[in-house]
Parts: C-alpha cells; structure tokens; sequence
C-alpha cells in the first residue's frame, strides 16, 4: 500500500488531490461504524500504523487548552507512560502551532535530548520534526507530530501523505467530540430516568395521542395497575376521572390536542375503586419543528395538601400576632406604616402614619394622590421619581428623605423606606413602605452646621489675634487681628519687637514670669498699649511651647478694654451707667454691703443663671461662689481696700449643671439709695477657652497646609511688595525669609517677561483672576524656574488688599515636552528623508501621513491628508484597476494580518516607468482590530532595469553556448569522421585476403585521412589560438609571407601554380603577424584547392597596399568560383560551398574571427566558374615612437 | 534488400562503407554517389526508369553545398511515392543528439546509422 502511494504520488499532482479523497473517504466510512472509544482509537492506531512511513512517529492530539493528551497513536508510548509521552511530544513549539494553526518544522539535529520514539520498530534518533496541527471545523484540536531520523526537510511528496493523515485525525477528533457528547447525553437521560423512576411524584409518558407508554414505580403504587395495564391506555380512562369537575376534564383534553401545558387538580380512581385527587401537571415534548412528541405527566398527591393548608392557616394566625406585635412596636417608635394592594388598589395607613404626616386619620379614595398632595413642591419631583422607578421595576427598595407639610402648615422632614413585593414574573404586587420623622434630627444637623459655619466665619475674620514670638518678645508671626488690635503693620513689629506694647515693663516682668513658671497662662489679664498710646486690657491665652530646643512663645489674645472702660464709666456716670450696663455683653451687677444682689444686668442674669430681675430675689453672691476660699481672701483684699485688677472664680449658676470659669473684676461704688456696693463684672470664660483652643488647632492646620504645599504661594500688596509667602517659594528661590522683606514683585520675574506679567498684575488688582498663566522666576542665583499657575485678587472690604498667586514648578514637565518635541522631530525628519514613500493609513482607508516623497510633486500633502486611499488615487490620475489592486492589497494585509509586499508599475509624471515596492504593514490594537496600516513604497525601477538587464544577458549567454554547443559536436564530428574511415578501412584489410596492392591503396586512404584530420586540428588550434591570445603586433613582410604560403600550399594541386604579385609599399608594416599569417595561409590554400577542373595553370593575382593607415591584400584565383546563393555563407562555421574538396568548413571563419580582432575586414567578390577574389583590409599598427 | 545507394561527399568514407555492404549476406550492388546534386539527378533516373529502385538508401548528414537533411526533404518533395517504398536512413559520424532526433523525425526517415558502421551492425540493424 505505501509503494503504491508513493508510486501514484509521483505520477501527476492532480491525482494526488483524487486520492487524498479516496483515502478520506475510505476511512470515514470506517469511521462512521465506530461507536466507543476503544473501538475508535484501535482503528486509528492500524490507520496511522499502515500508512505512516517507518521512520516516522505518529500522532499526538494534544489538547492544548485543556493541557492534556487526548490520544496517541503509533508513538510507541503505552497507556502508562502517557506522561512521560506527554513531556517527550510537547513542547513550546507544539503551543505555537495549536496558536496560529501553521505548521512548523523543527530542526532537532543538534538537541542531545531529541525525542526517541519508544516503539521498537522506530526506534531512532530524531532529527527533524514537523508539528502539524489537526484541524476538525476550522478549529485547531490536536496537533500530529512527525519526528524523522532524516536530518533534511521533508518532501512535497510526504507532506502531502501527512496533510490526509492530519484531514483524517481531524475527523478521528470530530468522531471523539461526538462519542463524548453522545456518552454525556446518555448519562443525563439515565439520571434523569432514574429520576423519574424513583421520584414519589407519580410520572406518565404518553405518546402524542395521549396512550401511555412508560409509568414510574410511584404511579404503580398509588394506581395499582401494572407497567402492562398502563401501557396503549389513556390515563384519563385507565384511571376513570370522571369525577373530576366537567370543565377540568375539557380543559385537560383541549390541552393534550393542542400540545399545551396544562397545570390543574384532577380527580381519579384506583385499579381498587379509591378515589384520590391529585395536582397533575402536563408538558409535551416538542420536536425540532414543534410538533408534539410525547407527553410528560406529573402527579403529585395532594390529599397532603390539606394538612399543608391547616398548617398555613395557623402560621398565618401567627403571622397576624406578629403583625399586631409588630404594629405595637411602630406606635411607641413613632414609625407610620402604609401599605397598597397594586392589584386591589387597596391602601392601608396606620395610626402613627397620619401623625407623622400631621394629617387626619382618614382614608381618601386615592391615597397616592393624597399622599402626593402632602410633599413639600421643591421635594416633589425628586420624591415621586424615586417612587417611579419602584413601580416601574427598576429597583426593589427605595429611601427617600423629603419635606411634607402639615395641616398647620407646618414643614415636617420625613424618611421613608418602600419596598415592592413582587411575584415571581416580576408583577408588582405590594407596596409596603415606613415613614418617620426626622424633622428633629435635620434641625439639630442644620444647627450644627450653622455654628460650624459661624466658627469658619470667625476664623476667617481673624477676630483673635494670634501670635507666636520668642520669649524675649522677637516676633515670629502674628495674624492680622493681632496687628489691628495694637495698630502696628507687621514690618514694625518685627524690626522693634513687643516690647514696646507692654503697658509697663512691670506688666511685662510679671506676665513673663508667670508664663515661665506656670507654661501656661489661662484668660490672663493683660494691660497693653496700642501704637497711639492709649492703653488696652487683653485677655491673654498663652502657652510656653518648646520647639528645636527654643521656648517659644504661642497665644490668642482679645481686646477687652471696652469692657474695662465700661466699668470706668460706671463709677463716673450714672446716665451712662445704665445703657452700657445693660448692654454689655459683660455680666455686671451690683452686691451691696450685705452681700445681696441689687442689679444686674441681662448678661450677668445670664451667668448667674436667674431671671434678669435681681431686686425681687434674695440672691446673695457668695451663694454663687464655688471657690470659696479664694473668694475669701478676696474679700480681705477688698475690705482693705486692696482689690485686684482682676480675678477668677468659679461660679455655680443657680440652673445649671456646670461650674462657669467667670473673669471677675471689682469695684467699690458708693451709690444714691444703695450706700456702699461693690460693681461687679463678669465675663464667662468657660466658652472662649474652648473657642480659642479650636482656633490654636484650625491654625496651625492651615500653616501647614500654607507651609508644606508643594505649590508657590506668595501674596503681594497692590505696589508690588511681598507680604508673605511659604516654605516652598524660599526652597526655590534661595532667598532667605529676612532677603524676602524687602522683594518686589518684579525682583524675581525674569525681565523678559516684565511687560507681560506687569499686565497680568494690572488685570489682577482690577479684581480679575488670572488662571493658568505661564511664568519665569529668577532665583538669588539666577536660576530660572518655569513656573504654571494662577493668580487671585484678595478684597477688603471691596478694596484691594493683596494678590494670592499659586504656582507650579513645570521646569521638569516643559524639559520632558521639549524632549518628546525632540524626538517627534527626530521622527519626522527621518521620515520626511527616507528615500521611501511612507504613508500611514487608517482603519477606513483614510490617510493620517504622508512623507514627501509619497507625494512625489503630485500634491502638497496638506490636501492628501484625510483623503482616503480611494480617492487620492484617483486624482493623482492613477487608473481604476491600479487602484483597486492597491486596495485589494490592503484588505488582503487587514485579513492575513501580516505584511503584504506587492509590485506596481507606475508611469511618472514625467512620463517615465516607475516600479514601486510596495508593503502593507497592518497595525492592531488590543482587540485586535486593525488600527493603522503603514504603507511603505521602495522604487524598484533600477532593480527591475538591472534584472531585465540580466535575463537579456542571461539570453545571450544561452546563444554562446548553443554555439559553443554546435562547435563542440561539429568539432568532434569532424574528427570522428576520419576515425571511422581509418576503422572501416582496418576491417576491411584484416577481414579480407587483400592483394598487397589493395593493401597499398587501403593505407594511402589511411593516409589522406589523417591527412585531414590534421588538417582540422590545426584550423581548430587556430581558431582557439585566436580566441584566446593577445594581439602582438611586430613587424612583418606581406609579400614574402605570400610568396612563402604559395611555395607551401603549392602541392595541393597536380597542376602549376603562377603567382603574379603588384606591390605598394610606402610605410613598415605591424600587426599580429600569426594571425595574418593564418588568414594568408587560408585564402592561398583554398584559391589553389578550388582550382576550375581541367588542364588550365592556376592563376594567383596578389597585390599588397601598405601606408602608415593600413594593409590592403587583394588576393584573385582563377579557381571554380562560389555560386552566388551561397556567397552570404562562406563565412559561416562549418559551411561548406564546395563539393570538391573535404574541408572542414572552418577556414574563412577562422579568417573573418582573425579580422574582427584585429579590427580589419575581410569581403570577397566571386564568379562560378572564373574565379574568387578576396579583399582584406587590416589596419597598420606602427608603434608610436 | 539487395540494392543499396549510399551518398556522402566524403568518397573514403564512401569506399569503406560500401566494401562492408558488400560483404553482408544480403546486399548485391551498392552505389556510391558523392553529392546531394548527384543523387538528385541519380532519383530523377529513377523515376524515368532508367535507374532500378534502391532497397536501401543511406546518406550522410554533413556533405557540403547541400547536407542531409536537406537533400532528403528535395527528395520528399520531387518524389513522394519513395515514402513507404524505400527505406532511408541517415547516416553520420556526429554524436549531436539533435543530429539523431531530427534522423528520427523526419517523414522519409527509417532511422539513423553512426559511423562507423560494421558488419556486425548493419546485419543487427536489418535483421
């Protein structure tokens, strides 16, 4: 069989596709017949084993997804060594194939660890593999592995075998994919036989007529009637269901004839005359074009459903328990539960849901509506959305806050919660949903927000003033309030220090002091100057911070001292006394000399915590007191007249819960109707230590926002002076903080761009802000930073205080853009020169670049860009087929997705021939959809010139050496020729008795013959000789050398020979004087041996021409002449025109090749029968002295 | 086969060939003709009866003025009925494969002779 194939396989091609098919044929009709595993791998193994060629392995399905093997064949591996087959036969390259579903060959002749195969008969050493994939529908499923010991490629002839081997393997697949589908199929049928077997629900399958054809052991059971009973019956008669109610029984008989599904009760009758009722539940079982095939029945007994319902009806009592639990529950939460029947339009409101909504207890005919009508108009719309979509199916749950008002018109803040009950196709049936009200928590939230809003507000005002100094009183920062507060601008306090805001040093010595021994000085009192003099009272917060091993001093202070001249103004006047007094903020309050309370005003009444009329109470102070002892000595200090500036005590308001930390000061008063009193005030603290310790924290958390942002921040006063500015814009300007002082605005803008950025700044203080402006910094050292930012104005008071600018460092990014600008540009300059056309296309063909040379003078490229493929063709004047060829081209690199390579034949502009190389390089994105095409065009014209220009030497070539071919046969002919004489003649003298005298003549032939041979060689020698040596020219004697060719040639002929030679010598004559000499001796031999028949002399006329320019010979015979037809080819190798002679028909070739080397002619002029006359011409080459 | 033309301008040739026709069993009379001219004179005799039809005609591929094959394709044109009647062989020295082909081909052709022939051959070849 494979001496057949192979014979077959090299007889034509075509036959081998015929028996590709054959084969195929043959073996899936095999195939068709197998139905298990076994059966089909053992066919495969003697398929594979009969057709592979022993030196090759066989065949492996590899299944590279699954990363195993699915079957092996003719590998010589057995079942148990399947992995070690599985490690020998895969490798990457088998991955590689199963990927792009080429075949590859592998060259294994240097890998040591080569695969061997295992079978005995193949037992060798691998050399070459080839990894075919086997394809079932298109699909790669397997990959067939062809290892050879040959260490060369494997023939066409092979391939071919492989490829039906391969066809087949792919079938084998297909068979293997079926059988495990089918084996599959078959294991679900049985479960599901075994279902239906076992199940307790009674099952009936009935044919499409409604006879039974198979029961389960559970219809047995509950019937009575047997497997054989049942069958051919219809169950409606086997089991008597005319019990059942009339319209059941049509409506199961109108399903089974119209091959519907039917679900329904029915009641039927035992083999024993029991009745029992059933849920029984038919499907038909369609077929492919939906007629019905069989019926399925599923009964399930339902006297146990009754129990079921019994035991629904008590859960549901339970339920209703639960809900009255439930209900119990939502009154005292105060959640309102309501409830609509989608399907009744029945609606439910509990109690507590009326009161949530502030409404009457009343049901409405449409309560949406009604609901609807309660929702706050701006809530509205959003409300009712939400409430959409949960009808609408879009969501199951929806919660929703919104405003509803209430019959006082009041607005209520209410969250509900609705949910949808929905069956199992999705249909609504339920709305239940839970309203509460919130309004509490939403006011107690917007209050919060509020005071969060008031305390931002008082940041951002600055009303404390905040500072940070070193001990000895060198300012380190201070905020704005601070310096209102003394009057000073920061520059003074920094260059003079705080010294000078003590109201005395004495002021001073103490406060410090106490800060160094305490560290921390609470709601202390503190007399201070302001810039024009007049003395302020503050209330000091301080604290000793130590920080880098430096005390530090940080506070808040406030300005107090209206309160304080408020209590002056007291003691001097009574008018004034009264409205200060009952609108200071300040609890102020007279204690008269019993210790009771007589006045206060609002504030006080505050503090002390009573209503604000003190004169109708018996409150005495020291009741209030919680520091007594200190109120004691205080007392001492006061009965002495000693009293203190100020002091602290704890107070216990008489409705509160909390002591208040209460500044007190005090003064003796001595008042109209009162007597002696003491004037009180008294400021709660408890609150502004709290304030202050929030802004102390809110503070330092914007400084570090300010000092560690990464950004420039600066700020500038309206004449350009810089007022501050962060960590990051002293890092990179290299100025230190004192240097900072003292910049303008334009000391560190590079001085190009001062016109510019003088506008912006102009812009800027007309309150515009500027946004993403570019700009160049010049730091201390010069160094240039490109910076990106924005500028804002910053208004007082509707006045221009200061500029705010933010600025990125963009040095880095703009040098990282000008170097991808660099490399755009490198790019595009190679591009732009590259002697190619390069173009890039897009996926629909549209161009997206053209280099110039693409463009080629045809158009500026501006007009080609975005035009597509088509139509630039087009009107570059190229002709509907080259363009649908280039198209053709670049679907085919789309499809292929590879590099298609085409040629074009172009004719330029000039109207020239132009042959381009043109490439289609498809790129693709990550969807492997192509996203751009490169088309790059190399013109190949001189290429192709060059190669034409070889096929046309080619064919020269082919010319010389048919004529070289001719010449070697003529040639040996020619020598051959007088050997068979010589032999014919040597069999003749040794076969006969020849006389002596025959003998004679037999050898005088002999003679004659080798004669002539001779005579070839030497016209042989003397063509090659031509051929092949140089030209030397030496001086020579024409005449002589004629006279001597006759003397030599003279025997040639019986008869005379006369020579008449006519001489004009005027100059020395040079040539190559051996090739003269052959062409003398052949024109002189051939006038004597074509001499005319008959008893006339030979006549030879000779005459010789010398000057300086050349040799004229003419050399006339009187001989037999040449007829006139075949003058044209005397020249010719090998022509002979005369019969009478056996020339060898090289001489005159031999004398024209001679001329042409030496750049002479040679032409003859001849009669039949009178005579011949040649003329050569040759020129003189007289060396040049 | 008893009478033979052998034609070749080279006359030893001639002779040699000749004297080995003579000497198998079954040729009487060889006549030997020197050129295509001759021969063609030789056939026109032929036809007007004054020569005796050949058995056999040999004639050598390369003589001058007019060879072989040009002599044979003069013959088929001035005397067709020599077709099927004669048998015509070429005869040569030249080991030119296309010399043999065209022999071979041509209509007249009954096959082609090298030289040198022998004894021992021709009796092989017209057995």
């Amino acid at each position: 069989m494979q001496d057949h194939i192979h014979e077959k396989f090299e007889e034509r091609e075509d036959e081998r596709a015929i028996l590709e098919i054959e084969l195929l044929t043959d073996y899936l009709d095999k195939f068709s017949l197998v139905n298990s595993r076994e059966e089909l791998v053992d066919l495969s193994r003697e398929i594979f084993e009969q057709k592979l060629p022993s030196q090759y392995t066989g065949l492996y399905l590899w299944n590279e997804e699954e990363q195993r093997l699915i079957m092996m064949v003719a590998t010589g591996f057995s079942d148990e060594e399947r992995i070690e087959a599985e490690r020998t036969a895969m490798d990457r390259h088998v991955g590689q194939v199963y990927r792009s579903g080429e075949p590859i060959l592998i060259d294994d002749t240097f890998d040591p660890n080569a695969v061997w195969s295992k079978d005995s008969k193949r037992n060798f050493k691998v050399r070459t593999r080839l990894v075919m994939p086997v394809k079932s529908f298109n699909r790669t499923v397997g990959v067939f592995i062809i290892a050879s010991d040959k260490p060369n490629k494997f023939s066409t002839l092979e391939k071919s075998i492989f490829n039906v081997i391969c066809k087949i393997a792919g079938y084998i697949y297909h068979h293997l994919d079926q059988l495990e589908k089918s084996e599959s199929q078959n294991r679900k049928l049985a479960d599901l036989a075994l279902i239906a077997t076992k199940t307790s629900n009674n099952v009936i399958i009935a044919n499409r007529l409604g006879q039974i054809e198979w029961v389960n052991d559970a219809f047995i059971k509950q019937t009575g009637y047997s497997m054989e009973e049942s069958i051919g019956q219809t169950p409606g008669k086997l089991l008597n269901n005319s019990l059942s109610p009339l319209e059941t029984r049509i409506a199961l008989r109108e399903a089974i004839s119209e091959g519907k599904h039917i679900k329904t009760e029915v009641t039927n009758q035992t083999k024993s005359g029991q009745t029992y009722t059933n849920e029984i539940d038919i499907t038909p079982v369609l077929d492919d074009d939906g007629k019905v095939l069989k019926y399925i029945s599923v009964q399930k007994d339902v006297t146990e459903k009754n129990q079921f319902v019994e035991e629904l009806r008590t859960s549901s009592l339970k339920l209703k328990e639960i809900n009255n639990r439930f209900e119990t529950i939502a009154k005292f939460s105060r959640i309102g539960i309501w409830e609509w029947d989608v399907i009744e339009n029945k609606t439910f409101w509990s109690d507590i849901a009326f009161q949530v909504f502030g409404v009457k207890n009343q049901i409405h005919d449409d309560m949406f509506t009604y609901w609807q009508s309660l929702i706050h108009p701006d809530d509205f719309e959003r409300t009712l959305h939400s409430t959409y979509s949960l009808v609408e199916g879009k969501v199951n749950m929806v919660e929703a806050q919104y405003r509803s008002i209430d019959e006082a018109g009041q607005i209520r803040h209410l969250r509900g919660l609705t949910y949808m009950e929905r069956d199992d196709n999705g249909q609504n049936l339920k709305m239940i949903g839970s309203v509460v009200d919130v309004s509490n928590e939403i006011i107690a939230a917007n209050t919060l927000s509020t005071s969060e809003a008031k305390y931002r507000d008082i940041f951002n005002n600055n009303v404390a003033g905040v500072f940070r100094t070193t001990v000895e009183g060198q300012i380190l920062d201070v905020n704005k309030s601070f310096l209102k507060t003394f009057g000073y601008e920061k520059e003074e306090l920094r260059s003079t220090g705080l010294n000078k805001l003590y109201f005395s040093e004495q002021d001073r010595e103490v406060y410090i002091s106490e800060l160094k021994v305490k560290g921390r000085l609470q709601n202390y009192f503190l007399r201070t100057r302001h810039k024009s003099g007049s003395a302020m009272d503050l209330l000091i917060n301080v604290q000793l911070v130590h920080s880098d091993g430096e005390s530090l001093v940080e506070g808040t202070l406030m300005d107090i001292s209206e309160i304080r001249r408020a209590e002056r103004k007291v003691q001097s006047s009574e008018m004034l006394f009264r409205g200060i007094f009952d609108n200071n903020l300040a609890g102020v309050f007279l204690v008269n000399s019993e210790g009771k309370i007589v006045d206060g005003n609002k504030s006080a009444a505050q503090i002390l915590g009573v209503d604000g009329v003190f004169n109708e109470h018996d409150y005495h102070f020291s009741d209030f007191i919680l520091s007594r002892e200190k109120w004691d000595k205080i007392q001492n200090l006061i009965a002495e007249n000693k009293i203190p500036a100020s002091f602290r005590l704890q107070i216990m308001p008489l409705q509160g819960l909390n002591g208040l930390d209460v500044l007190l000061t005090c003064n003796q008063v001595e008042l109209e109707g009162l007597g002696n009193c003491q004037l009180f005030t008294a400021i709660d603290t408890s609150e502004a230590d709290l304030l202050n310790q929030k802004l102390i924290e809110s503070e330092k958390r914007y400084r570090d926002l300010f000092e560690n942002s990464l950004e420039i921040i600066q700020s500038f006063g309206p004449e350009g002076n810089l007022i501050f500015c962060n960590q990051k814009w002293f890092n990179t300007l290299g100025y230190t903080e004192e240097e900072s002082t003292k910049m303008n605005l334009f000391d560190i803008i590079v001085p190009e761009e001062h016109e510019h950025c003088h506008n912006l700044f102009e812009r800027v203080l007309n309150g515009e802000s500027v946004q993403n402006i570019d700009v160049t910094f010049i730091g201390k050292t010069g160094n240039r930073v490109e910076l990106n930012g924005n500028v804002v104005p910053m208004l007082k008071n509707g006045k221009m205080e200061s500029t705010h600018s933010f600025f990125r460092d963009v040095s880095i990014e703009k040098k990282q853009k000008q170097a991808i600008e660099d490399q755009r540009k490198f790019y595009e300059k190679v591009l732009e020169n590259v002697p190619a056309e390069i173009s890039i296309l897009d996926k629909d063909q549209t161009f997206l670049y053209l280099n110039p040379v693409s463009i080629a003078s045809v158009s500026p490229r501006s007009n080609s860009v975005g035009k597509r493929l088509y139509d630039r063709l087009i009107e570059i004047g190229r002709t509907k087929e080259e363009v649908e060829y280039r198209i053709g081209k670049f679907k085919d690199a789309e499809r292929l997705r590879t590099v298609v390579s085409f040629e074009e034949n172009l004719q330029t502009m000039q109207g020239s021939q132009k042959t381009i190389m043109r490439q289609f390089f498809p790129l693709f994105d990550d969807q492997c959809k192509l996203d751009l095409m490169i088309s790059v065009g190399t013109d190949v014209t001189e290429l192709e010139d060059n190669r034409r220009r070889l096929l046309d030497n080619n064919e020269e070539l082919r010319k010389v050496n048919h004529e070289l071919d001719r010449f070697v046969y003529s040639v040996s002919h020619d020598l051959r020729a007088p050997i068979a004489s010589v032999k014919g003649l040597l069999t003749l003298m040794r076969e006969n008795e020849a006389s002596d005298e025959v003998k004679k003549t037999y050898v005088d032939m002999m003679n004659t013959v080798m004669d002539r041979m001779d005579h070839v060689i030497f016209e042989i020698l003397d063509y090659s000789r031509n051929s092949r040596l140089e030209v030397v020219a030496e001086k020579m004697d024409i005449v002589n050398l004629v006279k001597g060719a006759v003397n030599t040639y003279r025997h040639f002929s019986t008869k005379p020979v006369l020579l008449e030679v006519e001489e004009n010598i005027q100059s020395e004559f040079y040539a190559d004087s051996r090739r003269i000499q052959s062409v003398l001796n052949n024109l002189i031999s051939n006038a004597i041996k074509y001499s005319l028949k008959g008893p006339q002399d030979i006549q030879l006329k000779v005459s010789v021409h010398v000057n300086s320019e050349s040799l004229k010979l003419i050399i006339s015979d009187n001989g037999e002449g040449i007829r006139e037809s075949y003058i044209e080819k005397i020249f010719d190798m090998f022509y002979r025109a005369s019969n009478t002679s056996s020339g060898s028909g090289l001489g005159l070739y031999i004398c024209r090749e001679v001329l042409k080397k030496l750049d002479g002619t040679i032409s003859v002029k001849s009669e039949e029968g009178k005579g011949t006359s040649f003329t050569v011409m040759v020129p003189n080459s007289i060396p040049v002295k | 086969m008893k009478h033979i033309i052998l034609i070749d301008d080279d006359s030893i040739s001639n002779f040699v060939n000749s004297q080995l026709l003579l000497q198998t069993r079954f040729v009487e009379d060889v006549k030997s003709i020197e050129s295509a001219e001759e021969a063609i004179e030789h056939f026109e005799k032929i036809k007007q009866g004054t020569e005796g039809l050949p058995d056999l005609v040999l004639v050598d591929i390369r003589m001058p003025v007019m060879d072989g094959f040009t002599l044979a394709e003069e013959l088929l044109q001035r005397f067709p009925e020599l077709k099927g009647n004669v048998l015509f062989y070429f005869l040569s020295s030249s080991l030119d494969p296309k010399d043999e082909e065209r022999s071979n081909n041509h209509p007249l052709s009954s096959g082609f002779l090298r030289k040198p022939l022998s004894k021992a051959y021709l009796e092989q070849v017209f057995r």
